[in-house]
């Protein structure tokens, strides 16, 4: 009995503990936070200049030369600041601006960028933005020991960035010098144009050094480990929640940073995000989710901006494998299905059917790609015209390779990028489409996304899908350079070979080798139909941005190449 | 007792080295490149530095030894490769403590609200509220979290706009994932409170109180709830051990940075120490949760203690 009465007190005293733990806990919560914005409902962003900013994915790293997943540097982006900076003009067209650096000068040859650093520059601590601190940003970017995973886009633009990367070069010998503490020249190892946009990106950006020195690799881990020279610090930041930004009181152009708290939510159930739009919660996000975008559209509160995206998904058909030996083969593959009907009935709209691998945006020069490609724009569609009977094709490639004349032999397996549903769906939905078009057998294997990568990387694959996203620019050659022989979806993995496959490895070098718009034209005019008839790839859509801003935010510039540092954006009165 | 609990610290002791060292071959061995997993456009020459920086590169029992080394004498779990900079401990030491708040409250709840149902049930047993109370505990036991989570989000938040949709940080933003957490523990722990009550009711002592002319109050909190509480007594600490792993469901719906939202972006992200991190950790909890249900049970039924001390 007296155990049990024992047992009873304990038993009460647990459960009064527990109480009193819990209840304690939102107290410290709020204070470590510094206060979060949820109210209850009706507007999480009730001060007048506060702004609320939702993300699907959490943010991993805020040290701008790891940020490699678009989380992470739209979270990075207010934070620091590259030389030059980037904005919409008004006709919506990107152009440079200055940002740390005042003023540049370009010697003749073009290889020598002079950069003159705003005289009023500071961190967010107060520190002056000093050559030094630059020199130390570029360094940092090609250290191999801090392997950044993005700062391949400027090893061969600047003088022994590529050594410096590889570690056959001191980091000292690196092409960026301080001049004087106000001055950096950076020396390129050819003239290059797009130098200056490329070096606007995230990898580029500037640290403090001293500051960076004292965090040791902990810097970018957490908020205290977290200070640029941009227009907001970092105020609190917790993994898997978000983070809490206010303005640097010391920021060079700060008449122009009009919002006076920026909060960024880590939102990844979609019908969280969806309802707290519809509830006036969040001022500013990207969703593209068809079972909610209506719905949130009809709110009538936010301006959806849709805009097409420089990157591109593809079939890729490992031609090493007798099945797709014959190009016959594989272009009755890709012929054989309806992009438009599969992007609605499998994405809902989500993405853009592409019938060739240049999305919209792509441009050659100052105009469109779609405006100046002639036939080669959307050459699928030219490719089915010629080739009306996909089955018959099939057929006849299949009895060039050896393979029988009959369809239902050939039991395809398909290696998908990812698990989640959509993939499945989508999945399925090709299944039936070329089953019933093409008489083949399509077997889906759904695959985690780096178990795909695992198994092209290794071409243990029949049929894999890929994609690859561009942010540096948007002519075509980044996109169509891919499949050369030497490069990431070269011969190695997806084994193609013969006379076209070389002639095409041609063409994508000197692609990236020259900026004359006439003759890249030609040499894309070229190389599109190549890669498209022979089919070792083949497109299948391009993605698009779909940003969310509500009515009342002004000055917020939505573009799928910009990373929005707010400066500029502003809250009106609704 | 001294001995019984000693012996039951060395079971766990065992238990946990095995789930480790299990943990960690079936966690090295899965498929798919983690580096890859965490960036794909990567040249390889850095992904070389990656694969040496988290000793990838290693022989996997190399690793085990060098993993093994680190978390027994320095109680670290590795590197996380996603959280850039960040360790497994870090990550712990901040969500442990959320998913906690969120779940010892709820915990608090189930107990308190489900056993003082059981007992209602039992008092009135057969009768329309049992009844009615019996058909709502089978649904609250068999609907899925995410069902709650959906419904409390849409009518409570959305609807009637009495908390908020998601977020944290405030006491407001603990109601709907306490309610979401609370609704099938306390369906549970009224339907043992009730078997139990009703079993407890039946005994000749309880006869003999009302006989004495206990009083109604009497009899419920000191001879009945005494001895019918007992299953629950042991039921709480498994589920206390339970709450660190958090869950996932619930805060992912609204959107709490607890463990089991790490714990799912880990497996996605192929984080394979914060993955393994996660797992001896949720191990460890519940291997402590069932040493004290253990030393319960052995308080609470002398005759367990003795069987086994007789072995």
């Amino acid at each position: 009995m007296k155990a049990k009465k024992w047992l009873s007190a304990l038993l009460a005293a647990a459960m009064c503990v527990t109480l009193l733990a819990g209840c304690g806990g939102g107290g410290d919560t709020k204070k470590e936070e510094g206060g979060d914005s949820g109210d209850g409902g009706s507007s999480a962003s009730s001060g007048a200049q506060e702004l609320v900013a939702a993300d699907t994915a959490d943010v991993t790293t805020m040290d701008p030369i790891q940020t490699s997943m678009l989380t992470d540097q739209r979270a990075s982006a207010p934070v620091y600041e590259a030389l030059m900076r980037r904005e919409m003009d008004e006709n919506g067209e990107l152009i440079l601006v200055p940002g740390a650096a005042e003023s540049y000068e370009v010697s003749d040859d073009e290889l020598v960028y002079t950069f003159h650093l705003q005289p009023e520059g500071k961190f967010s601590n107060g520190d002056p933005v000093t050559a030094e601190d630059v020199v130390y940003s570029f360094q940092r970017a090609f250290d191999p020991n801090l392997a950044s995973p993005q700062s391949w886009q400027l090893e061969d633009m600047i003088l022994n960035a590529r050594d410096c990367f590889e570690g056959n070069k001191e980091l000292s010998e690196l092409g960026v010098k301080a001049i004087d503490d106000m001055t950096v020249e950076i020396t390129l190892a050819t003239p290059n144009p797009n130098f200056l946009t490329v070096s606007t990106f995230p990898f580029a950006r500037i640290v403090s050094k001293k500051f960076v020195e004292e965090c040791g690799d902990k810097f970018g881990s957490s908020a205290d480990m977290v200070m640029g020279s941009g227009p907001f610090k970092v105020v609190s930041w917790e993994p898997g929640f978000g983070s809490v930004y206010e303005p640097n009181e010391y920021y060079w152009d700060k008449e122009n940073v009009h919002i006076t708290k920026l909060t960024r939510k880590v939102v990844t159930e979609v019908s969280a995000l969806a309802q707290s739009m519809m509830n006036k919660e969040i001022d500013i996000a990207l969703m593209n989710d068809t079972d909610w975008n209506d719905m949130v559209d009809q709110t009538g509160y936010y301006d959806v901006k849709e805009t097409p995206e420089m990157s591109t998904y593809f079939f890729i058909f490992n031609c090493e494998n007798p099945m797709f030996s014959n190009w016959k083969v594989r272009l009755a593959i890709s012929l054989a299905f309806d992009r438009d009907r599969y992007v609605e009935e499998a994405y809902g709209n989500k993405y853009i059917p592409a019938y060739s691998f240049e999305p919209q945006i792509a441009t050659v020069g100052d105009s469109l790609w779609v405006d100046v490609a002639g036939d080669s724009k959307d050459y699928l569609k030219t490719l089915a015209e010629k080739y009306p009977d996909p089955k018959a094709l099939l057929l006849e490639g299949m009895q060039e390779a050896g393979l029988g004349d009959d369809p239902s032999a050939l039991e395809i397996k398909y290696t998908t990028l990812g698990t989640t549903e959509a993939v499945k769906k989508a999945a399925e939905w090709m299944k039936q489409e070329l089953e019933a078009n093409l008489g083949i057998k399509l077997n889906i294997e759904l695959t985690e996304t780096n178990v795909a990568y695992d198994q092209i990387d290794a071409s243990q694959y029949e049929l894999a899908f890929g994609g690859w996203g561009v942010d540096s620019g948007t002519e075509p050659w980044r996109l169509l350079r891919l499949f050369g022989k030497e490069e990431y979806y070269g011969e190695a993995k997806v084994h193609w070979t013969g006379e076209k496959a070389d002639r095409y490895t041609e063409l994508v070098t000197e692609m990236q080798q020259i900026f004359d718009p006439d003759r890249l034209l030609e040499l894309y005019k070229e190389a599109e139909p190549l890669v498209l008839e022979e089919a070792p790839v083949t497109p299948v859509y391009c993605s698009k941005q779909r940003a969310l801003v509500a009515k009342n935010v002004s000055g917020y510039q939505a573009h799928p190449f910009l990373l929005p540092d707010y400066i500029g954006v502003e809250k009106t009165a609704e | 007792m001294g001995k019984y609990i000693l012996k039951r610290f060395i079971y766990a002791v065992i238990a946990l080295a095995i789930i480790a060292s299990v943990s960690f071959f079936l966690i090295c061995m899965k498929p798919g490149d983690p580096i890859v997993a965490k960036v794909q456009q990567l040249p390889d020459s850095s992904r070389q530095v990656l694969i040496a920086k988290y000793g990838l590169d290693q022989p996997m029992t190399t690793r085990f030894v060098e993993y093994m080394k680190g978390l027994i004498f320095e109680g670290n779990l590795g590197d996380s490769i996603v959280y850039e900079g960040r360790t497994v401990n870090m990550l712990l030491k901040t969500s442990a403590v959320v998913s906690a708040k969120i779940g010892l409250i709820a915990i608090a709840i189930q107990v308190v609200i489900g056993v003082l149902l059981g007992i209602i049930q039992a008092l009135n047993r057969e009768k329309l509220g049992d009844q009615i109370i019996r058909v709502l505990v089978v649904l609250a036991i068999c609907i899925p979290t995410f069902v709650f989570c959906a419904l409390l989000q849409y009518f409570v938040a959305f609807k009637w706009k009495l908390a908020p949709i998601m977020g944290w940080g405030q006491p407001i933003h603990y109601v709907l994932p306490v309610a979401a957490y609370s609704i099938p523990g306390i369906a549970t722990y009224s339907k043992y409170m009730r078997t139990s009550t009703v079993g407890v009711m039946g005994e000749d002592y309880i006869q003999t109180a009302i006989a004495k002319g206990c009083s109604q109050r009497r009899l419920v909190f000191r001879h009945i709830l005494r001895n019918a509480i007992l299953p629950i007594v042991t039921m709480v600490p498994v589920a206390v051990g339970n709450v660190f792993g958090g869950s996932m469901v619930i805060e992912r719906f609204f959107s709490i940075p607890g463990m089991g939202q790490h714990y799912v972006k880990a497996v996605s992200d192929s984080d394979p120490y914060l993955i393994l991190g996660m797992a001896i950790f949720f191990a460890l909890m519940y291997i402590i949760s069932l040493f004290f249900v253990d030393i319960l049970y052995g308080l609470v039924d002398p005759r367990i203690r003795i069987t086994k001390n007789a072995r």
